[in-house]
């Protein structure tokens, strides 16, 4: 495995990464609303792994070192692409729903107050509020006559993979 | 090949032995106890990666490069698995909400599910732990953010700058 050949798929990865966060960036910047955090979370990592796969078949054919080796560094490549997606995920994602950063940009913004002002401000019919209508525009809950009923079962996949990794790690599934 | 079996396996192998551990005891402090254990997993590669073994090998990675794309493989997949498990016991309110509106036929409405949380541990629970990693400070029975938590805060403020956000989450 030469230097030239690491330093191709190197090059790669980044260029597609930067794909990711660029297409990201932009579908919410000029969708004007359409296009919510999350689903543009989704945008961006399907672009950024259409280029790593364009890539990484074009350094299989064309590019250096032998045909074995890019295959292995193009599956590598795909799991860290995958890995830095999942934190650029987390990280977006906690500006976007954390209670914390809410939190603390309530008191910023008050430039200090009191517990019972920032509950004026931020109580749980806020979170409630701003939840449901996520959940609502994403299609994970369906509101018809003043109620809302399960929708796209996404998160309640995600929730039963979670459940399955504290069983193994922690013998119980449930959160309660 | 190599730098997929290592890039791969160490963090298998950090798996298969937390799974064991906290079988036999789980660590009061587990998330400190796995970060241990992943330091310790890089450490031991490094360490490995030191020693004069038989580098023709096919299983070894060949190359300082190789080497480095091996331990940035690993380091990614062990900080992902943090990450995750991190979130494992964390109660997220959006979770929660669509697990309960799977479970009803009739639907919720606003009311009921905000009945089914409380300030006090949505609200109050956080700003305690705000406290005590000090990023808010309380004064006069008046909150403020500290010189760090105004940090933190920006750094995650910064992609909504980026995406021209005006609207809060949380």
């Amino acid at each position: 495995m030469s230097g030239l050949q690491l330093f191709q798929h190197a090059l790669l990865l980044f260029v597609a990464l930067l794909v990711t966060g660029v297409v990201q960036i932009g579908s919410v910047r000029f969708s004007r609303g359409s296009i919510g955090v999350v689903a543009s979370l989704f945008v961006g990592f399907a672009s950024g792994l259409v280029v790593l796969m364009g890539g990484a078949i074009f350094l299989s054919v064309w590019g250096a070192g032998a045909l074995k080796d890019n295959v292995c560094l193009g599956i590598a490549n795909t799991v860290l692409f995958v890995c830095c997606w999942y934190f650029y995920f987390h990280y977006v994602n906690i500006g976007e729903a954390s209670l914390r950063i809410r939190i603390m940009r309530e008191v910023a913004a008050a430039s200090g107050c009191s517990l019972k002002q920032l509950l004026t401000a931020y109580n749980t019919r806020v979170v409630v509020g701003a939840r449901m209508k996520r959940l609502v525009a994403d299609g994970q809950l369906i509101y018809s006559e003043g109620r809302y009923r399960a929708g796209k079962p996404r998160m309640v996949l995600v929730a039963k993979a979670f459940a399955a990794l504290r069983w193994v790690l922690l013998g119980k599934a449930s959160l309660l | 090949m190599s730098v997929l079996l290592w890039g791969l396996g160490v963090p298998t192998l950090v798996l298969i032995a937390q799974i064991l551990f906290w079988r036999i005891r789980r660590p009061r402090s587990d998330n400190r106890a796995l970060a241990c254990m992943i330091g310790a997993a890089l450490l031991g590669f490094l360490v490995m990666s030191a020693l004069p073994l038989p580098k023709a090998s096919m299983l070894y990675p060949d190359s300082f490069w190789a080497m480095l794309y091996a331990l940035a493989l690993t380091s990614a997949v062990s900080l992902l698995y943090f990450i995750t498990y991190a979130t494992l016991e964390a109660k997220s309110p959006s979770t929660l909400i669509v697990l309960a509106a799977k479970e009803t036929t009739e639907g919720l409405t606003m009311e009921s599910v905000a009945a089914f949380f409380s300030d006090e541990e949505f609200i109050g629970a956080r700003i305690e732990g705000l406290e005590r990693i000090r990023q808010v400070h309380r004064k006069d029975g008046r909150l403020f953010l500290t010189w760090h938590g105004r940090l933190f805060l920006e750094v995650f403020v910064l992609p909504r700058r980026f995406m021209r956000l005006r609207h809060w989450g949380g």
